[in-house]
């Protein structure tokens, strides 16, 4: 059943490629704008055998001068177009210009991408890149193909007769190669025509669709895992240029802004005291060495002995002195030693004679020391 | 730190090898000395003794003078006694013999102090008696006589002066 009014409409499209197949027989597909203007695109890339700086040749027709002829020759599809009130119609247009208009995008790039890995000598300079041709119809196809659909339901009422005397017109066998080979130039105008608006298109919904996708695979994906796994933060920081960083910083600024008072106030001194290792360092410092690099002599020089001894209670300390010095033995024992030098020397070798003689007797019976502790006054009973 | 709590320092007037010998017993040597010396003090006291008699006869009776004739025995006997008495009163109060005093030495009871009367009239009289029980001093492993063992006796040196 509904096979008819495709036929019709394929026919009703072919039709209509063949008449501007003529109007644009030349027309080339040799720059893919992306994302821009088509009057002034900025972001061209040539196509291998067509620099930028080339002047394109004389018998081809320009970009826009097909745009215009394409309109120019079906000025009766405009008003026929569009089904009035039909926003089904045109959603479907719109969703095919997005469609199409990524299409564009990813087939720039793809083209790109060929591009760099293809030879630079490939191709003779001025000819057409078929691919690029072939991308454009196909581009071309997709903008058909909406605006028929945007049109289907009107154009189901010019039904089948017309269509089958379209078909079997000779006209059409005759020049099946010429419209054939014009066709995929057609359907390249035809995209080039609505490029920018579909572009346009594109580039909007993208606007709106890249942020929400972002946010859902934010929302998916644990990205500071996916950083840990992936990216090597080590070469990263080894890129950084620390010295630039720390020129940037207003260290004075932080430290005026950092409440010590506030950090003292919460350390607990205690604990602190009481966990700090002092023993640890104290076992680790070589004390000696470092006493021996001190210079004791320097130090002396340094210090003013006069302010210190002035600092002294030399009073009180010749005071203690004499309290711990036991005068009265000491007078004791200077009058004992007052008997004189004959009576002590007589005394010390009468010690030594007594130790000689204690020695010897000791040695003979075999012992080893005597006992010889007198019991001290007031001690043994 | 108070004066109390610090340790006293003894300042002496001592040479360092007697001062570190103060307090312990005699040897046998010093001792032997010292009882020469008390012998030759008794013999002097005797003899002082004999001078003193010898002169008394010369003030009452000149024309009739001659020296006093005593018996050898007599003299040795005397000598022994004024030793005895000697050493009794010198022991007993400061524990100091003539020749102990000359030697640095002295005489102590068991309690460290010098001996009462008795304990030195005893040891005296041992002494006097038995002189040569001084030289066990010799072989005793405390410097001991034989009458420091008999009577609880030291003889240590002591080069100070007492009160």
């Amino acid at each position: 059943m509904p096979v008819v009014p495709i036929l019709r409409l394929a026919a009703s499209g072919l039709h209509r490629l063949v008449g501007r197949a003529r109007a644009v027989h030349d027309v080339s597909m040799d720059r893919i704008p992306i994302g821009g203007e088509p009057k002034e695109p900025d972001n061209v890339v040539p196509l291998p055998g067509h620099g930028g700086s080339e002047e394109p040749p004389v018998d081809e027709v320009s970009y826009e001068e097909a745009v215009a002829a394409d309109v120019d020759a079906e000025p009766e599809d405009e008003a026929e177009a569009p089904a009035p009130g039909s926003q089904v119609a045109a959603m479907l247009e719109q969703g095919v210009r997005v469609g199409a208009g990524l299409f564009a995008a990813g087939a720039s790039a793809l083209a790109d991408a060929l591009r760099a890995t293809m030879p630079d000598d490939e191709g003779p300079t001025g000819s057409k890149d078929p691919a690029a041709t072939l991308a454009g119809a196909g581009l071309g196809v997709a903008v058909t193909a909406a605006e028929g659909a945007a049109g289907a339901a009107k154009q189901v009422a010019d039904t089948v007769g017309p269509a089958i005397t379209w078909l079997v017109e000779p006209r059409f066998t005759k020049e099946a190669g010429e419209v054939a080979a014009g066709a995929a130039r057609v359907l390249d105008g035809q995209w080039k025509s609505s490029q920018a608006e579909m572009v346009q298109a594109a580039t909007s919904f993208l606007h709106v669709l890249v942020p929400e996708i972002a946010r859902a695979l934010a929302d998916q994906v644990d990205l500071t895992a996916l950083v840990r796994e992936q990216v090597d933060l080590n070469a990263i920081v080894e890129d950084v240029d620390i010295e630039r960083v720390i020129d940037r910083v207003d260290l004075d600024a932080v430290v005026q802004r950092v409440d010590v008072d506030a950090i003292v106030d919460r350390i607990d001194m205690d604990r602190l005291a009481r966990e700090f290792p002092v023993e640890a360092i104290v076992d680790r410092v070589d004390v000696n060495r470092t006493a021996d690099r001190i210079d004791v002599d320097r130090v002396i020089a340094r210090t003013d002995l006069v302010s210190i001894v002035d600092r002294l209670d030399v009073a009180a300390i010749a005071q203690e002195v004499i309290e711990d010095v036991d005068l009265p033995r000491v007078i004791r024992e200077s009058s004992g030693a007052m008997a004189g030098e004959t009576v002590r020397t007589a005394r010390i070798q009468g010690m030594h004679a007594d130790l000689l003689v204690a020695r010897i007797v000791d040695r003979v019976l075999r012992r080893e020391a005597r006992e010889l502790d007198a019991p001290e006054e007031g001690g043994e009973a | 730190m108070s004066v109390a709590d610090r340790p006293r320092h003894s300042v002496r007037a001592l040479p360092n090898e007697a001062a570190e010998r103060q307090g312990t017993r005699a040897g046998v040597v010093s001792r032997v000395l010292a009882m020469v010396v008390d012998a030759a003090y008794s013999v002097a006291l005797v003899g002082l003794g004999y001078g003193l008699w010898a002169a008394a006869r010369l003030v009452r009776r000149p024309r009739e003078f001659a020296w006093p004739q005593v018996s050898y025995v007599s003299l040795v006997t005397a000598a022994l006694i004024v030793a005895a008495i000697m050493l009794t009163v010198s022991w007993t109060g400061t524990g100091r013999s003539p020749g102990g005093r000359l030697m640095g030495l002295r005489v102590l009871g068991p309690d460290g102090s010098p001996p009462r009367l008795g304990r030195s009239l005893l040891r005296a009289i041992a002494c006097v008696a038995f002189p040569i029980g001084l030289f066990w001093s010799a072989l005793s492993k405390r410097n001991a006589s034989i009458q420091d063992l008999v009577f609880r006796t030291n003889v240590a040196y002591d080069w100070h002066q007492r009160a």
